[in-house]
């Protein structure tokens, strides 16, 4: 079963994802900001990362970093209210291992695609990213 | 003068100063030698006066053979018929003829001719007297010479002439220095007349006794006009006491030479002249002044030269104080403008320090103005962070409930969360609208260009508007064929002005109606046209529809979720990308929403916001 780490400040949204994949039959795990990812990262060793986008505490572009410098790796779908241009898309692709963003609010199904996507194409994530706007 | 006597007479004369003197008689030559002459001499001459007797002096015929023989004159004596018959050996030297030679000569012989004439013509031989004459001889060589001639006629006792005696002095020597006396005399005359000075000569009385020419020349009266006149009456008036009292000063201390002195005369036509004047006196035998000479240089042009010269200097004089004076006041005017220059300078720093103040105040300004434009957009991203983020849970739910994954629900309750769903799409879009209009108005809207074909354009925002066009059975016609060209512009948002067109055209479209899409090329712009047959749009409400929040029929908007923005953002876009976009419709027939894009034009954020930023929805 795969396991999904879900890193939400948004409580209700936390608990909103993690409903929607246990229905798709995903083993979820929560976090509530960057520091509390980092904390459970280790121990949850998930096969694929949902993170919001402006948290308190630290920012995006240094969580990105930081997971990148972890042995586990996993692949990262981001969960923003804003529309990225290309030249942001590119920085945000190239600091760490996003291979998705998806705009709040999500379409449920859509959520669930980029999610299969990613999953079925395990480590070959760099490749054929596609964005869910 | 002695060389040119012959060597005869300076042997005679050296004879006469040794005291040896030979005597000749007619054709003896015995000589005997007085041994005191002198002494016979002054015997002989001694007057028979004072009752005294006369002194023995021996046989007269010894005496006076001796007188004859030792004559430093020449004496010859004639015949009756004027031949020589005795001389004494002093007349053969003078003569330059031996004994032979004179025996018997003719006295006329000894005479140029033109002399003997004058002799005849005495006639001393009628009156029988002795006369003295000047006159001159001829030796046997030719050479003539000047003598003092006493002739004296010999008679017997009847009276007739029996012969005559000729004394002869040779006055030769006394003549010539005569003659070079006269020369000198002359060379001073001329010298005294033609000299290039005045000269005159005057009495110890001061009266003129001689004047020179060029005196008579300057002064311009004839010589025998002044001669006898006081030279005082030709000095210039108020100089004559002072010229007086200088001349009896001078005779006065028998000065011979004086200092010159300027005197000024006054010529015949009354014109005054300066003389440098220099007086020379000559004294007489017995020391009084006899004469005095005088040189008078005409100085006058000399003055008047240095007159001038001394009023060029005043006048040059007075140009320099001027000029001192204009040069003075000149660096007292620098000097006041330097000044002047200070205090404007001063001034100056004080503005510019107030300048420098003011830009100072308006940096800062910028800088809090700057501040606030991040903190409004700063503001709009969290405000869309935080309105959105309870929109996700919201629809997240009610799309899971809705989706029957959480549970089984009613067809009434489905319904209900359809409404739940479209409400939460509309917000979406309105907070979506509400940023795009806030970005536009701000300037702080962000463009990504690239190039992109018209027809990617179309094919996009067509597929967007399709699924809203579906519900109404509206067909979407789209013809691009005329313009391949690509635009360099940001896909996205020309792409959401498509759409916004789009979608406005739908909800004013019937249904079952078809929606047109044409674009074309005209000059270096690409024209957008989309036409509806809708009811149209009222004229009066052309350029309104593009006012934000402005709904030509609120119901509609309502109705079909429009938020009254989506033509405010399209002008705003284009705008921003050089374009222009307007309305055309015919009330009842239809619209048609027209824009232009440049094919190549820089894009300025800046352009939308001082216009009226309009309508319509969509994303």
């Amino acid at each position: 079963m795969p396991r999904i780490l879900i890193v939400d400040d948004e409580e209700d949204l936390r608990m909103l994802i993690s409903l929607i994949l246990k229905k798709a039959g995903h083993e979820t795990f929560m976090a509530e900001d960057g520091e509390d990812l980092f904390k459970k990262l280790l121990g949850v060793q998930p096969d694929l990362i949902l993170l919001d986008v402006m948290m308190p505490g630290m920012e995006t572009p240094e969580i990105l970093n930081k997971l990148h410098e972890t042995p586990t790796n996993p692949p990262v779908i981001l969960i923003t209210v804003l529309r990225y241009f290309e030249s942001e898309r590119e920085y945000i692709f190239s600091c760490g291992h996003v291979v998705e963003y998806l705009t709040k609010p999500f379409d449920v199904p859509k959520l669930l695609g980029a999610i299969d996507k990613h999953l079925n194409h395990g480590h070959d994530h760099l490749k054929g990213r596609t964005i869910i706007a | 003068m002695s060389s040119e006597e012959p060597e005869i007479v300076r042997e005679l004369r050296e004879e006469e100063r040794s005291g040896r003197l030979r005597v000749h008689d007619g054709g003896g030559v015995d000589d005997v030698v007085v041994q005191d002459a002198d002494e016979s001499w002054s015997v002989g001459c001694v007057p028979t006066g004072g009752g005294k007797k006369p002194v023995n002096l021996g046989d007269p015929v010894v005496l006076y053979q001796t007188i004859f023989e030792n004559s430093a004159v020449a004496i010859t004596l004639t015949d009756e018929n004027e031949r020589l018959i005795r001389w004494n050996p002093y007349a053969e030297r003078l003569l330059g003829r031996g004994r032979d030679d004179l025996w018997m000569l003719p006295v006329k012989s000894l005479y140029p001719a033109e002399e003997w004439a004058k002799i005849r013509f005495q006639n001393v031989r009628q009156r029988g007297i002795t006369h003295h004459l000047e006159t001159r001889m001829v030796r046997k060589n030719g050479e003539c010479f000047d003598v003092d001639l006493s002739l004296s006629m010999l008679k017997d006792q009847v009276g007739n002439v029996i012969g005559s005696i000729g004394i002869v002095k040779d006055i030769s020597a006394s003549k010539s220095l005569e003659k070079a006396l006269r020369r000198s005399e002359e060379t001073f005359k001329q010298l005294y007349e033609k000299a290039p000075v005045l000269y005159h000569t005057l009495s110890p009385r001061g009266e003129i006794t001689n004047i020179n020419e060029q005196w008579s020349r300057v002064m311009g009266y004839p010589k025998e006009e002044v001669l006898g006149k006081y030279i005082f009456d030709f000095i210039e008036f108020s100089e004559r006491d002072a010229a007086v009292r200088s001349f009896e000063s001078k005779i006065a201390s028998k000065q011979q030479f004086s200092q010159p002195t300027e005197r000024m005369y006054k010529t015949r036509s009354g014109e005054e002249r300066i003389f440098l004047i220099r007086d020379f006196l000559v004294f007489d035998e017995n020391d009084a002044v006899l004469s005095i000479q005088t040189t008078m240089v005409d100085v006058t042009e000399r003055k008047m030269m240095e007159k001038s010269l001394l009023e060029r200097r005043d006048e040059l004089e007075q140009v320099v104080a001027e000029r001192t004076a204009e040069l003075l006041q000149k660096n007292v005017r620098l000097h006041e403008e330097a000044v002047e220059h200070e205090q404007i300078e001063t001034a100056l720093e004080l503005t510019l320090s107030h300048l420098k103040e003011s830009q100072d105040k308006i940096q800062e300004q910028n800088r809090q103005l700057r501040k606030l434009d991040e903190l409004k957009t700063n503001f709009l991203n969290v405000a869309s962070h935080e309105l959105r983020t309870p929109l996700a849970s919201i629809k997240g739910f009610a799309q899971i409930m809705h989706e029957r994954m959480i549970g089984e629900i009613t067809d009434e309750q489905a319904k209900g969360l359809t409404v739940v769903l479209r409400n939460v799409e509309r917000l979406d879009r309105l907070i979506q609208d509400i940023l795009d209009i806030s970005r536009l108005e701000s300037g702080t809207m962000q463009y990504k260009p690239e190039p992109v074909t018209v027809s990617d354009l179309l094919t996009e925002a067509v597929s967007i508007v399709k699924p809203l066009a579906g519900h109404r059975k509206v067909t979407i016609h789209a013809d691009d064929r005329r313009t391949l060209q690509p635009l360099i512009v940001d896909k996205g948002r020309i792409v959401q002005v498509l759409v916004n067109l789009l979608s406005n055209a739908v909800k004013f479209s019937p249904d079952q109606s078809t929606i047109s899409v044409r674009t074309r090329l005209e000059g270096d712009q690409v024209l957008f046209e989309v036409e509806d047959h809708g009811r149209g749009i009222p004229t009066e409400n052309l350029e309104k529809i593009f006012e934000t929040f402005f709904q030509v029929d609120q119901g509609l908007d309502r109705k079909f979720g429009g938020t009254g923005l989506g033509l405010s953002i399209a002008r705003g876009i284009v705008d921003a990308h050089g374009g222009r976009i307007w309305a055309e419709s015919t009330p009842g027939a239809g619209s048609i929403l027209r824009f232009t894009l440049p094919l190549n034009a820089p894009i300025d954020p800046g352009s939308a916001q001082q216009k009226d930023i309009t309508t319509a929805p969509i994303r």
